[in-house]
């Protein structure tokens, strides 16, 4: 400043000097003159001097001014008490949201606890009524030992050995038919047998007739040869009698036979019908028991199926009700910074501060995350990538 | 005799769903709510396989496996870090820590009785 000064105080003299020449011109080296030569340098010094003053108060004025106007502005940015209003807010504000935010985590968690209890129950009724089915059922395809489908084909065997057995009587009854057919082949041979007989004895009956008129004729000589044909006639009756009596029986044998025969093709009839409607029977069992194994073998399909589509759903439900964790994991991240915040907000003489450095506070928020869309999201993108499902072996 | 595997999360409906997985299975299941809480459980009862959390309160999943494997009756149980965390650090930390997989949040229930079957202790 000293400098600045300095150049007022020449200004004032160079400014004195020619009107201390002109006055030494004009009243000469008087004392008049002199005194007026020194008297005006003197006086534009003081001038100077004066001049010096005003302007160093208007710049002390500008300096002033600006300090105060830089002031202001600093306060307008940073001013503390204008937090005043938003401290006073937050202040209020932030534990309201914190423990809302709380509150909804914890309705959630307690939701998708009670969904996921009822959907075990769901579940394992669902497995147990599959088993039970099952066991019931039998499978049709395994040769188990339990089960509605190895009863069905084990009654299937049995009436398959009963219809089998029935046919092997009937062939035996068959033999026996044919047997007894065979003995009327004898009968006949008899029947020839007992013509014969009576065919010979009255052959030999008309040998001994005409014996007995030639020993007539031959007269006494003849006598003895009489009484021979007389035997032989009698011999031929008694034979043909015999023959007779043999005819008869066979007859009766005959007739026998034939009765038994009747008798025997009607039973085989009869049995014939009741062995067609027998195995008729058999056969609509059968039908009735195919039908039905067809139908549990078809449910019993659609069961298996129907069980592993309910497996896959339980799966996939399990993985989606494990969104709640993570959820619940971001929400109580949010509510420990609103926390945190709120504990930040101080009150001090004349008013609030925020006793954060917000650089610090922000790389805090980055390191307490735990999932890979709390990243994403802090650093403003959208979707977070899809994170690595395989399973990691050490 | 059904085997029993021990679950560590802070998460009961984690823990929860976990449960509905391996019980469907056959598995019987201990639930622990932080590391300290998994230690109590470790009482000297036969647990065939641990399943963990790392991010916990009270003590996180690390320092639960590290503590598990001093005691002389679990030093060799199989443990199967579960967490949302993908890092190919934590993951470091966890094969570190003594874990023998780990293993992301969400899980499949297929792949975790897989991982679980090939694991766990005769």
């Amino acid at each position: 400043m000293r400098k600045r000064t300095t150049i007022f105080y020449v200004i004032g003299l160079v400014a004195g000097l020619p009107g201390a020449v002109t006055a030494l011109i004009l009243a000469g080296v008087t004392s008049t003159g002199v005194t007026a030569a020194l008297l005006l340098p003197l006086a534009g010094i003081a001038c100077g001097f004066w001049a010096k003053n005003v302007c160093a108060g208007a710049m002390t004025q500008c300096a002033d001014e600006t300090a105060r106007q830089t002031r202001e502005a600093v306060k307008a940015e940073y001013a503390p008490l204008d937090l005043q209003p938003l401290g006073n807010l937050c202040q209020h504000a932030l534990p309201i949201w914190s423990r809302q935010v709380e509150a909804s985590r914890q309705q959630t968690e307690t939701a998708v606890m009670d969904l996921a209890n009822r959907f075990a129950g769901i579940s394992n009724n669902l497995s147990t009524a599959i088993a039970t089915s099952e066991d019931t059922a039998g499978d049709v395809h395994q040769s188990s030992e339990s089960g509605i489908v190895a009863a069905l084909k084990r009654s299937e065997s049995e009436l398959s050995e009963l219809v089998d057995s029935i046919r092997e009587s009937q062939r035996s009854r068959n033999e026996i038919l044919n047997e007894v057919r065979g003995l009327t082949e004898y009968t006949q041979e008899l029947k020839s047998m007992a013509t014969e007989v009576s065919a010979i004895a009255s052959q030999t009956n008309l040998l001994a007739l005409n014996a007995a008129i030639e020993a007539a004729r031959a007269g006494e000589a003849g006598r003895g040869f009489a009484v021979v044909a007389d035997e032989v006639r009698k011999l031929s009756t008694l034979s043909s009698d015999t023959g007779k009596k043999m005819a008869d029986k066979v007859n009766v044998i005959t007739e026998a036979i034939d009765s038994a025969f009747a008798i025997s093709e009607r039973a085989m009839a009869h049995d014939d019908e009741a062995l067609a409607s027998a195995d008729s029977a058999v056969q609509h069992t059968l039908t009735s028991f195919h039908e039905i194994t067809g139908k549990l073998s078809a449910s019993a399909s659609i069961l298996q199926t129907t069980g592993g589509e309910i497996k896959k759903e339980v799966d996939d439900i399990l993985v989606a009700l494990q969104f709640q964790d993570r959820t619940s994991q971001i929400l109580a991240h949010v509510t420990s910074h609103i926390n945190n915040l709120s504990g930040a907000l101080k009150p001090v003489k004349g008013g609030l501060i925020l006793d954060i450095d917000g650089s610090s506070w922000l790389a805090g928020m980055e390191q307490s995350y735990t999932t890979s869309e709390q990243r994403a999201l802090h650093r403003g993108q959208k979707n977070a990538a899809a994170d690595e499902t395989e399973t990691t072996f050490f | 005799m059904a085997k029993t595997i021990l679950i560590v999360d802070d998460s009961a409906s984690l823990r929860q769903v976990v449960g509905i997985a391996l019980k469907g299975a056959g598995y019987d299941i201990i639930e622990a709510c932080d590391g300290k809480d998994g230690l109590s459980k470790l009482d000297g009862q036969k647990i065939h396989l641990i399943i963990s959390d790392v991010n916990m309160p009270n003590m996180d999943g690390f320092t639960f496996v590290q503590e598990a494997k001093k005691l002389p009756a679990y030093k060799f149980t199989p443990i199967i870090m579960l967490t949302t965390e993908a890092g190919e650090s934590k993951k470091e930390a966890g094969r570190a820590a003594g874990a023998k997989a780990w293993m992301i949040k969400p899980f499949q229930p297929a792949q975790m009785l897989s991982a679980v079957s090939k694991l766990i202790m005769p």
